[in-house]
């Protein structure tokens, strides 16, 4: 009864089909689907050197209510102390040491030092992100997050969608993010921008409306190489001064030798530009080598309109082991250029004793920087129970006109992760 | 897996093997539970129980749906996911009721892969259907084990042996290659037919010698051909493959039992070593 034809031989395209079927997807993407239940918690410690100190509580909650639909519930606890540059010089006497970049290293001053502002806050941060997969080919999510100091309450809204193409090889994101924030001095409102220190008006607290967007593409390069090329750009309206950030006025002790000194003659609050357009371009590139260790390299172009521009090299490479263990050593390269109303201080002698420029700061984070971070990832899954993960860290910053001209921190960071059936 | 299932991993660090045998079990089970049609709690149970609207399937499945589809169109029909509810009509359990023409004619209205909608991720059927992935599942269970192992212990070799699907990822500690003997379908555990020596590779075996059905002195095999509805005459007690994948090792296995007694020129076409253990 059997209908029997002379057949040709099928075992090539058998072959190759079944290659196909075992060729997809990682096995651990896989083995995930079936854990219905995800969670990691991850305790931070960040240390400057004379500094600030942050230790960081982070626990994060992912699970599938559904076949297409994930959420993710992340807590953030932080302390943070310590203290950090004003921008001020240093309050009373003369400076001759500080004026370039290869400057006089580090600078200590004095506890009672306007140059260095002590504090200590603490934040909470809950943030809620919602996955819905439609047709496993659309991704939507939702994302909302809030976060409270006592100088700064952040409220955030987010959503990002992302198509694959049906043969999956390529992914096109697209996600827009609206942030509402709230700054002002733990004692409450801000400085009037350029008041004198501890003078002047007390303002009410800053608000500032962010408004982000982000157009991705992933393309999988072959079976081992991924890469992605993403495009954000941003827009940030409202109060963008640091209501703590000092800048001084100075004169030269001789002004026909620059090279003699200078005199701080005043203190005041900084000024920033009530707006900032930001944009970046971040490609990467990750590649699984053939002993199944893992390369990652990404480069990331910044520019803003204040002027800063920066570069950011980042690579890693894990080494994975039998027994689910990894190591990852990496590399972090940073340079920024300054923003363009970032000064060291106000100069008398170009803006006489009561001028002031249109905006003017002297953050250290705003001055032109070089930072390398060395660090490495350490990571062992335990079958059946879970993955534990350690992070050591080591930046450190060169700041081209900065009083202090080179910062160092340490970071610390133990992660669990189990997942639940 | 409905049998016996072993790995054997070729190493001296007993820590690791245990770790490696958690997982090789973990990732067995949950392939087991997914694709089960003994279940009420998963994705083969949703397909044929979804109204005839359909359902979207996620990506493992739809993978597998994609590979059944070629097989469906590799065995010219005969290799057909949707061909159990044949077995609502015949039982194969060793005794002598033959159902009538009329009743085949009435269940076949309700095979045919043909008659599925399937384009992914959204499958379709008409009410009354089923698929059922159990003829693949178990050779993809054995490819993935070892995959998933290979994954985490690169330099590990293992034999995954599920029931007798088995697949080799390499040769064992002492550089030799596994020895499997090959099982005698009519005197099964207690004679072996032959042996092969595996290195790197899979081997697979289709057929059962204890499912069958007696009337009138005429064995009707459990092979049934999806397109007749009847089983496959003079088909092989079993056949036994061996390819570089457990799961194409099975697939050419189970083709060459559709062919009937055409097993063997079928097998020599595909000029792959095999076994063939007749009626």
């Amino acid at each position: 009864m059997t209908i029997i034809k002379k057949k040709r031989n099928i075992q090539k395209k058998l072959a190759l089909a079944s290659c196909t079927l075992l060729s997809h997807g990682a096995t651990d993407v896989l083995a995930a689907e079936a854990e219905d239940w995800a969670i990691d918690g991850s305790l931070l410690h960040y240390a400057e050197e004379d500094r600030i100190t942050v230790d960081k509580f982070i626990g994060s909650l992912v699970t599938n209510v559904s076949e297409s639909d994930k959420v993710k519930v992340d807590l953030v606890f932080d302390t943070m102390s310590g203290s950090t540059p004003s921008g001020a010089l240093d309050g009373a006497g003369s400076f001759t040491t500080i004026t370039t970049p290869s400057g006089a290293g580090g600078f200590s001053a004095s506890s009672g030092s306007t140059a260095i502002a002590k504090f200590d806050d603490t934040r909470l941060g809950v943030s809620m992100d919602w996955e819905h997969t439609k047709k496993r080919l659309h991704r939507i999510n939702y994302g909302s997050s809030i976060s409270v100091e006592k100088d700064y309450t952040s409220f955030g809204l987010n959503t990002k969608y992302a198509q694959d193409t049906s043969s999956r090889i390529v992914t096109y994101s697209a996600g827009v993010a609206v942030a509402f924030d709230d700054v002002r001095r733990s004692t409450g409102g801000t400085p009037e921008p350029f008041a004198k220190y501890n003078e002047g008006k007390t303002l009410d607290g800053g608000n500032r409306v962010t408004v982000d967007t982000i157009f991705g593409v992933t393309r999988i390069l072959n079976r081992r190489t991924l890469a992605q090329l993403n495009f954000s750009s941003g827009l940030a309206d409202g109060y963008l001064t640091d209501p703590y950030k000092l800048v001084s006025r100075t004169q030269l002790i001789d002004p026909m030798d620059p090279t003699a000194g200078f005199d701080e003659i005043n203190t005041y609050y900084e000024k920033r530009p009530s707006s900032r357009q930001r944009n970046s371009i971040y490609t990467a590139m990750a590649h699984t080598t053939r002993h199944n260790n893992v390369l990652h390299m990404s480069y990331r172009y910044y520019w803003d309109d204040w002027e800063i521009q920066s570069n950011t090299i980042d690579f890693r490479l894990k080494f994975r082991y039998d027994d689910g263990l990894f190591i990852e050593p990496h590399v972090r390269l940073y340079d920024q250029t300054a923003a363009s109303f970032y000064t060291f201080a106000i100069a008398q002698e170009e803006y006489g004793i009561s001028g002031f420029p249109e905006y003017a700061s002297a953050d250290y984070r705003l001055d032109e920087t070089d930072a390398t971070t060395i660090g490495v990832n350490i990571g062992k899954t335990f079958p059946g129970h879970g993955k534990l993960r350690v992070r050591f860290e080591q930046i450190q910053w060169e700041y081209a006109n900065s009083l202090f001209d080179v910062n160092k921190a340490i970071v610390l960071q133990v992660s669990y992760k189990k997942l639940f059936e | 897996m409905a049998s016996p299932c072993e790995c054997l991993i070729a190493s001296n660090n007993e820590k690791l093997a245990r770790g490696l045998a958690e997982l090789a079990l973990a990732e067995a089970k949950r392939i087991e539970i997914k694709f089960s049609r003994y279940r009420s709690d998963n994705i083969v149970y949703k397909i044929n129980h979804v109204s005839q609207s359909g359902i979207d399937i996620d990506n493992e499945t739809a993978d597998l749906l994609d590979f059944a589809a070629q097989c469906y169109e590799l065995s010219d029909g005969l290799f057909d996911i949707s061909s159990g509810v044949l077995r609502e009509v015949w039982q194969f359990d060793g005794g002598n009721q033959i159902p009538s023409k009329e009743e085949i004619k009435i269940v076949l209205q309700r095979v045919g892969w043909n008659k599925i909608q399937w384009q992914r991720p959204h499958l379709a059927m008409r009410d009354g259907m089923e698929i059922d992935l159990g003829g693949i599942g178990k050779e993809y269970a054995v490819d993935q084990v070892a995959k998933l192992i290979k994954n985490h212990s690169p330099e590990t070799n293992v034999l995954v042996n599920f029931g007798g699907d088995l697949v080799a990822t390499g040769p064992r500690l002492n550089g030799k290659a596994w020895t499997v003997g090959v099982d005698d379908p009519s005197r099964t555990g207690e004679k072996t037919i032959g042996g092969v020596e595996l290195t790197k590779g899979a081997f697979a075996t289709s057929g059962d010698a204890r499912r069958f059905l007696l009337k009138d002195n005429i064995r009707y095999s459990h092979i049934l051909n999806p397109k007749t509805g009847w089983p496959v005459e003079q088909a092989p007690r079993s056949v036994s493959v061996m390819a570089t994948t457990c799961i194409e090792a099975g697939m050419l296995a189970t083709f060459a039992l559709l062919q009937g007694k055409n097993a063997r020129a079928f097998l020599e076409e595909q000029e792959i070593p095999f076994w063939i253990c007749e009626a």
